[in-house]
């Protein structure tokens, strides 16, 4: 698995690579740890090139999203392929995570909400 | 030069003496500086006078040789014969002893090494081996001070100095920064002088630590050439030996993860229940796989008074021995929130409101899917929380997977998932399994996946419970074509019969 961290104006974007399991779990929760230590933690998860999540994964999605939460931000996804989205739908954590079909449209969210809030 | 060469060659000299004395000369000496060094005299003469040769090594008189008699030629060309003789074996003499004292230096060092060798054996923590080498490099290379410096990636330094405390944190610091990438560093303050040299570490083992030796101040003189070759030897040594001490701690940390797995699977395995039960109207067949990577699935029966059926199959986030030990609080849990008068709903609700707090703490949560078989009606009631796979595949039709309506449990602090019913018939299959099914593996990385698991589960759902089971893990095996498999894997079947 390779992580490619980025940033779209406030909002920390992580490209997740490859196989995305147990052994390969403790790269990405440190970018969590860090990602979610000052607020507000905006963080969107490109999921394109991730063709595979095990439930150790997604606890560390999960653990972030909790993080980011705590840090007055989320967690959204976007670009989940099939076999990744019916992870997402097969364990209802589809209704946890908001999936979004662009990179962009998961960053534009967070602009949005800024707007909606202010 | 003479005065060393004549006690070792006390001997040869006596007979050169001798032979003089006995031809009729009153004395034979030795001098240097215009001074005796030695000399053999047969009777009362003034030993200054007579025969007088100079002792030349490369064109400079290094001393005289005299006999006092008659200066006849034939026994001036005899003394200046022998004087050329000893001019000769000088040099050869003084370089027979330096290649003598090396040799000795070197048998030294070799013992030295072998002892090294022999104590690091027997000793398995790093800050003893750091001792033993520099307490013998200290010795080794005559040196006022030597030190080793461990710098591992992620704990404080580990500093072994011999002897005493030469060098102090904030020097090392600046000599690290210093030596860089260089092979070696001579660093001079006033008479001060200090020889750092990088030990090369083996990547694979050292997890980015680093390390350096050094050596302050040389008992005699500076540091040379050769001292620079001894250090670098030094070097590598020490090298070899830290290196193998972190390969013992990797094996040792090894063996503890593979005692604490193999723990965890005992764990599991005594927490699965021993007997299927016995129910009217079904026929239940339950396998638990354990990976080497123990997961946290498990499976669970309690049978009612009113004889109902609970069933449970779970499965925690996360693996080892965390995952066992959490995996052995939900089944608790969950037994003690089981009532006759509960249903799946309920139980799920409950159990989340014990374990939330614990599961949210260690950031895990479990997929679990919860039935309650009632014979009567042969219903089935059930509530899922984010677990997959459940198949039903009725005796009639096409096998289709049961999605859950809530998110597994440990996520949110309420459950989402309610109940819902099947109402069986003869022939009608429940099959619920972890994702450690179709999460298998074969050697081009491909997944098993549902769509397999579904189409295999439709052609057998005619067999018993025990052989579908049976079916489903021989097939997953050709799959993986002995791919290891990286989670549990846990399959609990129930076939619906005739009562």
């Amino acid at each position: 698995m390779e992580l490619k961290p980025s940033h779209s104006g406030n909002v920390q974007i992580l490209r997740i690579i490859g196989s995305f399991d147990a052994f390969s779990a403790a790269p990405a929760r440190k970018w969590f740890e860090e990602a979610t230590l000052i607020g507000p933690a905006q963080i969107v998860i490109n999921l394109e090139k991730a063709h595979f999540l095990d439930s150790t994964a997604l606890s560390v999605l999960v653990q972030g999203m909790k993080r980011a939460r705590m840090a007055h931000g989320d967690v959204r996804l976007c670009n989940t392929q099939q076999p990744v989205r019916m992870i997402f739908e097969l364990t209802r954590l589809d209704r946890v995570f908001e999936i979004f079909d662009s990179e962009e449209d998961a960053v534009k969210a967070f602009s949005d909400q800024t707007i909606k809030v202010s | 030069m003479l005065p060393e060469l004549l006690p070792r060659h006390s001997v040869l000299f006596e007979a050169l003496a001798n032979a003089w004395l006995a031809a009729g000369a009153e004395s034979f000496s030795i001098w240097e500086n215009n001074q005796p060094l030695q000399s053999w005299v047969a009777r009362a003469t003034d030993i200054r006078s007579g025969l007088v040769c100079p002792v030349e090594v490369e064109n400079q008189v290094i001393g005289e040789l005299r006999v006092a008699m008659l200066a006849t030629p034939a026994a001036q060309m005899q003394l200046q014969a022998q004087a050329q003789l000893i001019a000769h074996l000088l040099p050869i003499a003084r370089d027979l002893d330096e290649v003598t004292l090396e040799l000795i230096e070197t048998r030294d060092q070799l013992l030295s090494l072998y002892h090294l060798t022999e104590a690091c054996r027997t000793c398995f923590s790093m800050e003893s081996v750091l001792h033993i080498l520099v307490n013998e490099i200290a010795r080794m290379a005559k040196v006022k001070s030597a030190v080793i410096v461990l710098m591992p990636a992620r704990t404080p330094w580990l500093i072994a100095q011999e002897p005493g405390e030469h060098f102090d944190q904030p020097s090392l610091e600046y000599f690290v920064q210093e030596l860089g990438e260089q092979n070696y560093l001579l660093h001079s303050e006033g008479d001060a002088q200090v020889l750092l040299m990088p030990i090369k570490l083996n990547d694979s083992l050292a997890e980015g630590a680093r390390a350096f030796l050094g050596l302050a101040n040389k008992q005699l003189g500076g540091f040379r050439s050769p001292d620079i070759k001894f250090a670098e030897a030094m070097a590598a040594q020490s090298a070899a030996q830290i290196e193998n001490i972190l390969l013992v701690q990797s094996q040792v940390q090894f063996t503890r993860l593979q005692t604490e797995m193999e723990l965890a699977r005992q764990v599991q395995i005594s927490l699965m229940p021993k007997e299927l039960p016995h129910v009217a109207g079904l026929k239940i067949s339950a396998v638990a796989h354990p990976a080497m990577q123990v997961g946290g699935d498990f499976y669970d029966f309690m049978v009612k008074p009113n004889q109902s059926l609970f069933f449970i199959v779970g499965d925690l986030s996360g693996k080892g021995f965390s995952a066992a030990l959490l995996m052995s609080m939900t089944r608790t849990v969950l037994r003690s929130e089981t009532h006759e008068h509960s249903t799946p709903e309920m139980i799920l609700s409950d159990a989340n409101h014990e374990l939330y707090d614990d599961l949210n703490h260690l950031n895990s949560f479990a997929t679990l899917f919860i039935g309650q078989y009632t014979p009567e009606d042969r219903s089935i009631l059930f509530a899922n929380a984010g677990h997959s796979p459940v198949i039903y595949i009725p005796a009639n039709g096409p096998a289709r997977l049961l999605i859950a309506d809530g998110t597994p449990m440990g996520i949110l602090p309420f459950m989402q998932s309610r109940d819902h019913c099947l109402r069986l018939s003869e022939g009608d299959v429940l099959l619920i399994g972890t994702d450690g099914l179709t999460d298998v593996t074969n050697p081009t990385e491909q997944r098993f996946g549902y769509e397999k698991l579904l189409a295999l589960a439709e052609s057998l759902s005619k067999e018993s419970p025990q052989q579908m089971a049976d079916s489903i893990f021989r097939e997953l095996a050709l799959f993986s074509a002995s791919t290891p498999p990286e989670d549990d894997q846990t399959l609990v079947i129930l076939q619906c019969i005739g009562m």
